[in-house]
């Protein structure tokens, strides 16, 4: 729309010398910890994840590769599992298992959740609070405990588990996105849209969806490390992946049969965990802090 | 305030109806025939045997009526039979029950006894080493995932120092539970008590009661904690639903004989009754947890019960 411009094109000389929006959107990421260290180690997961057969220095899947229950040395750095299994391998592969699982969850999560959340919110009236009112009911129902219902009759499986946690997940994208529609929708350029001639299909997709967009970003990356932590915690219960799956989870729920005696099998698979779910969590406060540095102010 | 309860206690009805509702439509989500898949158990069925399952679970209703017999049965206070056992599924929950209500509030005494003060403190001195090293453990808390929290403190507290015990069913067995349930909701107490805090303190009557040359220690805890202790209430009613979801794994972790155990094991026996049964007995608690709550909430600030 060209309603900015002459706008922009009007303001004081002075004003003209800043910093591009570019640049000191750039300055402030390379200032805020919590966008670097996250983001550093979610790129970090994503290339071990890709490049996990060349790193893996075992197939993890293999069988007898060292001695049973060996302590961690120099040839097994994590030490091996029941079955001679190398964990450092196992958990480099579980790396895949546990990317594709949080990406899987927060696409079903975040589409189903976006399309209810914009509908009431653009569409309103009683049919948008009917909508909203069964999201608020199903929100303050933990998450856990939707995943496990579905998990429960589904049939417990990696697959189900992954639709399980998507859908427990539909409520909180669903609020997230009725209220950034609503309070975008009474922006002037909506109506302006409107005046225009655009469709509802229009003004929301090709209008509104831009400007969700960047707080969808942050939404979806905190999402992403609690779709981590159930999915876990599903094949943890044995509700999950099912052996000889290489999922963290399932390796912390096969190694605490021998916390006694080789607490190393439930290390490794857990800090990998932690790690992950952390940096995600750190890179959604990061990108929150940069797109709206009011909060920021506010809770700094 | 009467018209205020009323309606919120409608509001929750009408939940619970929902609730049911989709409870009782689960079990349609089983791929196959579902009764089928019930007496898997019982090596060969017979069809009069599959017949009278049906009959009895309502099964052989059209999808409408199901829920009205559904609901019809538990009225009466039949929550139907478990599978497994053919024990009352009412009563297993029952028995249960105290268990996993021990530990969720034992869990949430931690979280708000330690988060509260935490965010407090480090929102008072916001900015400070101690702030960042709070606020970096609150990430870490809201990150570990609990299951395996629970399994380092079973390594470093029953097992490398001998301080407590692996299970039991006595109070010095609850704490390693308690804990391991508690650092999460701890966290993310704190991390909303600091920003509750801090937005309060930019006030104008904080500035106005400091200027008036009040002590600090009124300042702080008469003018500045009952506004912000009323933000934290309001999560403290979702706190306390994800404490019992979270109870669910943490219970599995330390063999603690509560419901989610039970449900675990339902789940591994699908024993479907039972874990509709448990579905819809953990529903109702956070439906009255959260009337109870925004009753408390109405009172703490009187303009809620207005709107």
């Amino acid at each position: 729309m060209s309603v900015v411009v002459p706008a922009a094109q009007s303001l004081p000389a002075p004003l003209t010398r800043m910093a591009s929006p570019r640049r000191l959107l750039l300055r402030r990421m390379l200032r805020s910890r919590s966008f670097l260290i996250g983001g550093g180690i979610v790129v970090f997961v994503a290339l071990v994840a890709i490049f996990a057969p060349g790193l893996a220095p075992f197939d993890p899947d293999r069988i007898g590769a060292g001695k049973r229950l060996a302590a961690p040395g120099a040839k097994f750095l994590l030490g091996t599992d029941e079955f001679g299994r190398d964990i450092l391998s196992r958990v480099i592969f579980g790396a895949r298992y546990t990317l594709y699982i949080g990406l899987v969850a927060v696409g079903i999560g975040l589409l189903c959740g976006v399309v209810i959340g914009a509908t009431a919110a653009y569409a309103g009236g009683w049919f948008g609070g009917l909508l909203m009112r069964t999201i608020d009911l199903l929100y303050t129902f933990p998450d856990v405990l939707i995943a496990l219902g579905l998990v429960a009759f589904l049939g417990p499986n990696l697959t189900n588990a992954m639709i399980a946690v998507g859908i427990s997940a539909i409520p909180y994208y669903a609020r997230v996105t009725y209220g950034v529609v609503l309070s975008e929708r009474q922006k002037p350029y909506v109506d302006a849209a409107q005046v225009v001639g655009a469709g509802h299909l229009r003004v929301v997709v090709r209008h509104l969806m831009p400007n969700v967009l960047p707080p969808m970003i942050v939404v979806a990356s905190l999402g992403f490390s609690a779709a981590v932590l159930s999915a876990a915690a599903l094949s943890f219960l044995g509700l999950g992946a099912q052996p000889p799956t290489p999922e963290w989870g399932l390796m912390l729920s096969t190694g605490r049969n021998y916390i006694t005696r080789d607490p190393w099998l439930v290390i490794g698979p857990g800090v990998a965990i932690f790690i992950t779910v952390m940096a995600f969590n750190l890179f959604g406060d990061g990108v929150r802090d940069l797109l709206d540095p009011r909060q920021r102010q506010r809770t700094q | 305030m009467t018209r205020f309860i009323l309606r919120r206690l409608f509001t929750a009805l009408i939940t619970l109806i929902i609730s049911s509702f989709l409870v009782c439509m689960l079990i349609h989500l089983i791929p196959g025939d579902p009764v089928a898949m019930m007496m898997a158990q019982n090596s060969s069925p017979t069809p009069e045997q599959l017949a009278a399952m049906r009959h009895m679970l309502g099964l052989d209703l059209p999808l409408w009526q199901q829920y009205f017999h559904y609901v019809g049965r538990l009225l009466t206070g039949d929550m139907g039979r478990s599978i497994f056992g053919s024990e009352p599924v009412g009563k297993l929950l029952l028995e249960r029950l105290p268990n996993t209500f021990a530990l969720a509030f034992a869990g949430l005494a931690i979280a708000i006894g330690f988060g509260m003060p935490l965010g407090f403190f480090a929102a008072y001195k916001k900015g400070s080493w101690a702030d960042s090293a709070l606020m970096a453990f609150a990430v870490a808390g809201v990150s570990v995932p609990n299951f395996w929290l629970g399994l380092m403190l079973v390594l470093l507290f029953s097992m490398t120092l001998g301080w407590l015990p692996v299970a039991g069913e006595d109070w010095r067995s609850m704490i390693l539970p308690a804990v391991t349930l508690g650092v999460t909701y701890m966290a993310i107490i704190a991390r909303m008590t600091r920003s509750a805090m801090i937005e309060v303190f930019s006030e104008d009557f904080i500035r106005t009661a400091r200027a008036k040359g009040l002590p600090e220690s009124i300042v702080m805890f008469r003018h500045a904690l009952r506004p912000a202790m009323i933000s934290v209430v309001t999560i403290i009613g979702v706190v306390f639903g994800y404490l019992m979801g979270g109870a669910v794994v943490v219970e599995n972790v330390f063999s603690w004989n509560g419901l989610g155990r039970l449900a675990i094991q339902a789940i591994n026996y699908r024993d479907y009754p039972l874990i509709q049964g448990f579905i819809l007995l953990f529903a109702t608690i956070i439906v009255v947890m959260s009337v109870l709550l925004d009753i408390a909430y109405a009172w703490l600030d009187p303009r809620i019960s207005v709107q």
